[in-house]
């Protein structure tokens, strides 16, 4: 078989539009081996957790977060989704910028921006900027049901 | 956007009362609750909008509240770009529409409000949505917040909310707006730039950059390129609030 040119091709050939594009090699060490993934959350206690996502098309995105009432920070976050690629390699990121170095504050989580979570991946393509966006209503869900729950205390 | 609530809660009924051309493909709907009164909202949340029927495939669409807490109806301001948005344009007055309780935290908090830096606003297209609800709020309560409004459009025609905006400039001095169009060149006086928003822009008519609370609001890149502009000039991330339409 006669070896074809090595052309670029991208690593996805997007929908209808038949758009291509390429995804950083922190993208794929996300998507490839995510963090903090938790499938089985009987045994797991958390402080504040958060759904989002649409079930009319499946994307659906649960997370769990342990905070440390001294310091409000973010100990340990946890989540599972079924989301496409760029769903899976943004929260796994966003749950790493959320609990490294001692723990973001609840205050400062709650401003995160998919921008600096794009950034930390070296870029998203922009027809997938809204996938990045399912990870953090999740976090910002979790961060008012622990908001929450610590006011009816 | 697509989110929602997977549990369908708090969901109300509300009704097409009035249909208001802005633009170029813009319509702003104004909607009353079938029962009851319209539920509280920050100016800048947004809502879950879906169809009673099949019409948009069962989907759910998230819009920026344009109208305030004071009006008596609840309005979205709607431009059309694909199926959804253009089921919403041939909604008919007397129609219904199902809308989840509201969400978000794109609005300027008590305590940001206290604090002496001003507010500057950047708007791409619809983006103007949510600040349109801000705005309004702050003309209606009469205060004296100095806010800065950079409206970027593709061309005058797609300018939304223009004669209105200006009224609001007129009567406060607390208010400013600045006009961008970046598909144009336009000769008229109140079009201060023909050319696509950046820090240099912000900066002629700003001076000061720092001291002030940012927000963004526009399709995905133009938020995206604008945060990266506003980080690059050194401006931290607690002086940024975005929101993206994608």
């Amino acid at each position: 078989m006669k070896k074809k040119k090595n052309k670029k091709i991208g690593d996805v050939i997007g929908g209808n539009k038949g758009k291509s594009w390429l995804y950083t090699g922190t993208v794929k060490n996300h998507f490839f081996h995510p963090r903090n993934v938790l499938l089985d959350e009987r045994n797991y206690q958390y402080d504040g957790k958060g759904i989002a996502g649409n079930p009319l098309c499946g994307d659906m995105m649960a997370l769990w977060i342990k905070v440390d009432p001294k310091t409000q920070k973010i100990k340990d976050c946890k989540w599972r989704t079924y989301g496409c690629a760029s769903a899976i390699a943004a929260t796994s990121m966003m749950s790493v910028m959320v609990t490294e170095k001692g723990g973001m504050s609840v205050k400062k989580a709650l401003n995160l921006k998919a921008q600096q979570i794009i950034e930390r991946l070296g870029g998203l393509p922009e027809l997938k900027f809204h996938c990045s966006v399912l990870g953090l209503s999740a976090l910002k869900e979790a961060i008012n049901d622990y908001l929450k729950s610590k006011g009816a205390e | 956007m697509i989110i929602s609530k997977a549990k369908g809660q708090n969901s109300n009924i509300f009704v097409l009362k009035q249909k208001v051309k802005e633009a170029k493909g813009v319509l702003t709907l104004k909607f009353l609750a079938v029962k009851g009164a319209i539920f509280s909202f920050e100016p800048g949340q947004f809502i879950l909008v879906s169809f009673l029927d099949n019409r948009a495939n069962g989907k759910i669409r998230a819009y920026s509240i344009s109208s305030c807490p004071q009006d008596k109806f609840l309005a979205i301001t709607v431009k059309k770009i694909g199926i959804f948005s253009s089921a919403l344009h041939n909604l008919k007055i007397g129609e219904k529409i199902k809308v989840n309780f509201p969400q978000g935290d794109f609005y300027p908090q008590k305590s940001m409000i206290r604090q002496p830096a001003d507010l500057v606003f950047l708007a791409g297209g619809i983006g103007i949505a949510p600040f349109h609800s801000i705005i309004g709020n702050f003309y209606l309560k009469k205060s004296s917040k100095k806010i800065t409004l950079f409206y970027s459009n593709r061309t005058k025609r797609d300018i939304v909310f223009f004669k209105e905006l200006n009224e609001i400039a007129r009567k406060r001095s607390s208010f400013k707006v600045i006009y961008l169009l970046t598909r144009e060149k336009s000769k008229n006086k109140a079009i201060q730039e023909c050319r696509r928003l950046n820090a240099k822009i912000l900066k002629k008519y700003l001076r000061n950059l720092k001291n002030k609370n940012y927000f963004i609001c526009g399709p995905a890149e133009f938020v995206n390129d604008l945060w990266r502009s506003l980080k690059k000039v050194g401006i931290k991330e607690d002086f940024i609030k975005t929101e993206a339409f994608h």
